[in-house]
């Protein structure tokens, strides 16, 4: 079988698996199994557990369960409420405020956690049912916190940063570092679209009638800055060269446990069962998709359809800017239908080498693939903000959810056509903070 | 016979989701110690890294039968949605047959690893030189838990009282 013929059946093989709606993580190794023993036979058995293990096994991605339980504590304890509180005191005034204190708080959050459905998660428990109560339409409430919950990917620390600086050996310091700009750009182009939506549908939503006084505004603070200062520790050690993305997200993770203890004297452990199991939940799903992810791309890879495919891509005569449309076009399928760290798993490698030959800058590619993924996340069949949403708002019917998601679909496309015309949004900082990037 | 059956397998994952959420704890103290053993004692950290990862990736594949059982595992069930609730359930039966048969060949996959690694005597590497069985031991359980999950959920989804 040719590499194209064995591509196309493995793709097909995968998304009839996906189709039957069995995890994702096992429909990838199976089509992986099926794969690799159209190559090597039964001889398989003796490299699937080496490879599967080898694919997770590393101290980087440790970093990744220690920001998801970072997250997790906030999101479980009256902290991430009294985050919610405070920009809501703050914002209140501004026309649609609630839609913006929640796209702000998905934006803090999100300096907290690595992950997009907890960031949406989080905020999502406390933004919606808010938002529903003081008349925001159903749509307007859950799309903005979908959107604003894909935030978590871009902004530090980022789950999908870790993986694809392990996958194609670039700095995850400086991928971090990368994402904080193109971040920012986003929640303000998110925070602009609700402020043009709520004025273009007039509406007032009842804030005339709240009143938080200074004194009201300031008390939230105390509460919030603990945690904000545990960002800033963690970034500063993350950058004054003190630890690694695994050491700060560890050290982050214990500062934030330590630091809701003491400031809501939770001193008993019930509350923190429930925490510790949910963050375990969300780590070992994504986890299990990468170890599986591995075992894909290593099926691609032996069956030379990873070689096939970039040699096609190389020997395409055509502008790069033809071909990174191309790329954006692949990876915004991808993104559809798999979460983001199983895409990045598999098509990291791939694009990594042709990107840099093209003369993209690797971390300015890393950003327009987490926003690609970011789109991912908010569209069907796998938007897994979708699904955190569902859960969350049940009574919400999912084409409002979908319809109030779709416009900031187009805002991160219009963000990625920004990021092109200006690669300087991600490069800057980075270049300023660690010197220009070695390639 | 079969409801006891459902009941033992659930119990033992639930029993490994709480070592999984426990190894993740211990992962996350051991990162804050080597940080202070490296940076503030100015010692040098020999075991600590591979008790980190070692204990993170024994996490992952020992939570994953519990993750199954609180139907954690991600998957796109948009076609199942559409469907009438008899094609639905059904559709789901092929899912998890589909599921055993990667979890039964990754779980004779690890068993072949780990007799391997016991064999040959196999270590990491490192100055630490852990050997190998230790961080494969959970995941061939891991794998073996997810192959008697999954048939607690056939049996489960065939109707057997759960």
């Amino acid at each position: 079988m040719t590499p194209t013929m064995a591509g196309i059946t493995l793709v097909v093989v995968l998304c009839v698996l996906l189709g039957t709606g069995m995890p994702i993580a096992f429909a990838l190794g199976l089509a992986a199994v099926g794969g690799l023993f159209l190559d090597m036979g039964p001889d398989i058995i003796y490299v699937m557990a080496e490879t599967m293990f080898a694919g997770i096994a590393n101290l980087a991605y440790v970093a990744i369960p220690m920001f998801v339980l970072m997250g997790a504590i906030v999101a479980g304890t009256p902290a991430g409420g009294d985050l919610y509180k405070a920009l809501d005191r703050w914002l209140y005034k501004v026309p649609g405020g609630l839609v913006l204190s929640n796209i702000g708080a998905c934006a803090i959050f999100s300096g907290m956690t690595g992950s997009s459905p907890a960031t949406c998660a989080a905020i999502g428990k406390m933004g919606v049912p808010e938002m529903i109560d003081r008349g925001y339409p159903n749509s307007v409430a859950t799309g903005s916190i979908a959107a604003g919950g894909t935030l978590g990917i871009l902004i530090p620390p980022s789950v999908t940063m870790i993986v694809y600086g392990i996958a194609t050996q670039t700095s995850i310091g400086r991928l971090f570092l990368a994402g904080v700009l193109p971040g920012l750009m986003l929640t303000a182009m998110f925070m602009t679209w609700a402020i043009i939506d709520a004025k273009r549908k007039g509406f007032h939503f009842g804030a005339a009638d709240l009143h938080y006084t200074l004194r009201q505004k300031l008390a939230t603070l105390p509460r919030v800055l603990p945690l904000l200062i545990i960002i800033v520790g963690m970034l500063f050690v993350l950058y004054g060269g003190v630890a690694t993305p695994s050491e700060a997200a560890g050290a982050g993770a214990m500062l934030t446990l330590v630091a809701v203890i003491v400031i809501y004297r939770l001193f008993r452990i019930r509350p923190f069962v429930g925490i510790f199991g949910s963050a375990m939940r969300e780590s070992v799903m994504i986890m299990m998709i990468m170890a599986s992810a591995e075992l894909f791309s290593f099926a691609l890879s032996s069956l030379y359809i990873t070689q096939s495919l970039a040699a096609a891509i190389a020997a395409m005569e055509i502008n790069r800017w033809a071909l990174m449309a191309i790329i954006n076009v692949f990876l915004l399928v991808a993104g559809m239908f798999l979460p983001p760290v199983a895409v990045i798993v598999m098509a990291a490698p791939l694009l990594h080498p042709i990107i840099m030959q093209a003369g993209f800058d690797p971390y300015w590619f890393a950003v327009v693939l987490t926003i690609n993924m970011e789109i991912g996340l908010i569209t069907p069949p796998v938007g897994l903000n979708l699904f955190v949403l569902n859960s969350i708002a049940p009574q919400v019917p999912t084409r409002d959810i979908l319809m109030g998601a779709l416009p900031y679909v187009l805002v991160m496309m219009l963000g990625i056509v920004l990021l092109c015309l200006f690669p300087g949004i991600v490069t800057g900082l980075p270049d300023l903070v660690m010197g220009p990037a070695i390639h | 016979m079969i409801r006891r059956f459902i009941s033992v397998v659930e119990g033992m994952s639930r029993a490994c989701g709480i070592l999984s959420a426990l190894l993740l704890t211990f992962a996350m103290i051991i990162v804050c110690q080597m940080i202070f053993m490296r940076y503030i004692f100015r010692a040098a950290t020999v075991w600590q890294t591979e008790a980190v990862v070692f204990s993170a990736t024994a996490a992952i594949f020992l939570g994953a039968p519990y993750v199954l059982l609180r139907k954690g595992h991600v998957g796109v069930d948009v076609i199942q949605m559409l469907l009438a609730p008899r094609a639905s359930r059904r559709m789901e039966f092929v899912g998890a047959v589909l599921g055993l048969m990667f979890c039964l060949v990754m779980m004779v996959a690890t068993g072949v690893h780990l007799f391997e690694a016991i064999e040959g005597g196999w270590t990491t590497p490192s100055v630490a030189a852990v050997p190998l069985w230790m961080p494969l031991t959970p995941m061939f359980l891991g794998f073996l838990l997810l192959c008697l999950q999954y048939a607690a959920e056939l049996f489960k989804l065939s109707g057997a009282p759960s």
